[in-house]
């Protein structure tokens, strides 16, 4: 598949919140304003980059000549962990005004299934490295879209009479059924069409 | 510094024993999952031959199959069966299905998907490929479900994507049992 | 024992991981378009749950504080890479349904919550509890869901094959008209929401 079609299949047909549920928890419980919602995506789309490419070095480079594959899933979380927190230490030295800025949602990442999830899926589709640094960023982004929305969903909501049982969290789950319902207008038939199978 | 050592050695403590509870459990699991694999093909395989029997593998040179086996009656070749690809709604398929040399269908399977239940998924189901049993050889195979009869277009409305996945995927295998011809 | 009974039920109603407490979403509602992928996925969450949760509290003593989070989801990975070979050898059917979210059980909020909220404090036999309760309760919910979200979207109730029993309960109604988008990814979210405001409402409910 071409980066163009990698990138249009993570944001959009198979975006990781509203189709593949991934990251559904920072998606629900940081999503109440806009600003954070921003954060938390800028702050996903980094890692999610940076851990595909790791995780397919690792995936690559060590378990697979030792024929440890079975080990996946241990060796990846401990990446992921270990990058979240070098990730953090980083930022905190280089720009202390981006620390301030998203210092707080990095922790939560390492939780995030999104993370996890995209990496298992790179090797899971035999990605190569490129296209799983394409596949990575692209999660991020479909992620940050959908977080995006649905803050500004959120935010009008609050200026919105709902019915009592239904405020904060259950009405917060129908606007993202609905948004939901929208993205099944892209399907894969879209990649075929646009020939970037 | 001597708390970094104590911290360190623990922490490789915990993996290195983790890391050997799951070699144990894989040394156990690994070959049944081989032999699974194995069985399931061979199943499918001898399913979508019928009343003939598995022959040798034939090698291929396309991308819209993974492997090609001859079906035997007696020692005649009968015909031929494919794992062929196909795009769903849910990404890729796999369908075995065996055809005539002159690229009749014999019987096809949908077996790996993601398509969706109640919807896509219907594709399972033997009615499903009824719908193409007997044809590509003398009757071409439907090309869009405007070419079925109206029941069966009402069947597979709702999942347009995996029908025209599946009807290509098996045109093509017409085309190389075709292709491959010999036999009868 | 009253105690030990406690740690055992608060899981299912009072503390319930899905409806209550809102964790480990991702895969309540990526696997709940059958019962049968529901009940797979409840039962392994249980074994790591509760594994976990008696090797985190055995080790609760000999792991500094600060290496904690990383050996936690360590123990916590190695159990679910127990459960992924062991499904994929012996249930073939229910480990390809689950797919990408059995390894995600790692990253299911519920299971590092649990170690880091109850077994780091607890005894090995209260952890256990706790973790089969947690696990119950989570299974439980997961089933409601996938039992809404199968009988109305495709009108059947998938369980396992036992026997001449191919697994598949028929509803005779629903499955010639079924509401097609509860199985899909839209369904799951409204499904999840409705569920959450019937929640809502019965504990204000409770407090009058």
């Amino acid at each position: 598949m071409s980066y163009i079609g990698i990138l249009i299949t993570y944001i959009f047909i198979q975006n990781f919140i509203l189709v593949q549920f991934m990251g559904l928890c920072p998606f629900i419980g940081v999503s109440k304003n806009s600003e954070s919602a921003i954060g938390m995506g800028i702050a996903v789309t980094f890692v999610t980059g940076i851990a595909s490419v790791v995780c397919y070095a690792v995936h690559t480079f060590l378990l697979v000549p030792f024929e440890l594959e079975y080990l996946r899933t241990i060796a990846f979380i401990l990446v992921i962990a270990a990058l979240v927190q070098l990730v953090e230490m980083v930022i905190k030295k280089m720009s202390p005004a981006l620390y301030q800025a998203l210092g707080i949602y990095l922790p939560l990442i390492t939780t995030n299934c999104a993370v996890l999830g995209i990496a298992i899926i790179n090797i899971d589709e035999g990605y190569n490295l490129l296209e799983s640094f394409t596949a990575g960023i692209a999660a991020g982004l479909g992620f940050t879209l959908a977080i995006i929305l649905m803050s500004n969903i959120r935010e009008k909501l609050e200026m919105t009479p709902v019915r009592k049982v239904f405020r904060g969290v259950p009405i917060a789950f129908i606007s993202a059924s609905l948004m939901a319902l929208a993205f099944m207008g892209f399907d894969s038939s879209l990649i075929t069409n646009l020939h970037l199978a | 510094m001597k708390e970094i050592m104590k911290t360190g050695i623990i922490l490789f403590l915990i993996c290195a024993v983790s890391a050997g509870l799951c070699g144990i459990v894989n040394s156990v699991t690994a070959p049944v999952i081989a032999e699974n694999l194995i069985r399931e093909r061979e199943a499918a395989l001898a399913v979508a031959a019928g009343e003939y029997t598995v022959g040798d593998e034939v090698a291929i040179d396309t991308p819209n199959a993974n492997v090609a086996y001859t079906i035997l009656d007696g020692d005649e070749v009968a015909g031929y069966v494919f794992e062929l690809n196909a795009n769903g709604y849910g990404g890729a398929m796999t369908i075995i299905a065996s055809y005539y040399p002159d690229g009749e269908l014999i019987s096809a399977q949908l077996t790996t998907n993601s398509e969706t239940p109640g919807l896509g998924k219907n594709a399972e189901n033997s009615w499903y490929m009824d719908m193409f049993r007997g044809l590509g050889g003398e009757n071409p195979l439907p090309v869009t479900s405007s070419d079925l009869s109206a029941d069966d277009a009402a069947a597979v409305s709702g999942a347009t994507v995996t029908f025209t996945g599946v009807s290509t995927a098996l045109r093509n295998g017409s085309e190389l049992a075709k292709s491959l011809g010999g036999g009868v | 024992m009253s105690a030990h009974m406690k740690e055992l039920t608060k899981g299912l109603f009072k503390e319930n991981p899905t409806f209550i407490i809102m964790l480990g979403m991702c895969p309540t509602l990526g696997v709940s378009t059958q019962v049968s992928n529901a009940l797979g996925m409840g039962l392994s969450v249980i074994f790591v749950l509760t594994f976990s949760n008696m090797a985190i509290s055995a080790l609760r003593k000999i792991i500094p504080d600060t290496i904690r989070i990383p050996s936690y989801i360590v123990i916590i990975a190695s159990f679910v890479t127990i459960v992924e070979m062991v499904l994929h050898a012996y249930v073939p059917s229910v480990y390809s349904a689950l797919g990408v979210y059995l390894p995600l059980i790692v990253v299911n909020c519920i299971i590092l919550g649990r170690a880091e909220a109850f077994a780091n404090k607890n005894t090995v036999l209260d952890s256990a509890l706790d973790g089969i309760g947690m696990g119950v309760g989570f299974t439980m919910s997961l089933t409601l869901i996938s039992l809404i979200r199968e009988v109305l979207g495709s009108g059947t109730i998938t369980l396992f094959a036992v026997g001449g029993f191919d697994g598949v309960i028929e509803i005779p109604l629903l499955n010639e008209s079924p509401i097609g988008v509860l199985t899909l990814a839209s369904g799951a979210l409204l499904v999840m929401g409705y569920l959450k405001a019937f929640f809502q409402w019965k504990s204000s409910r409770g407090k009058k």
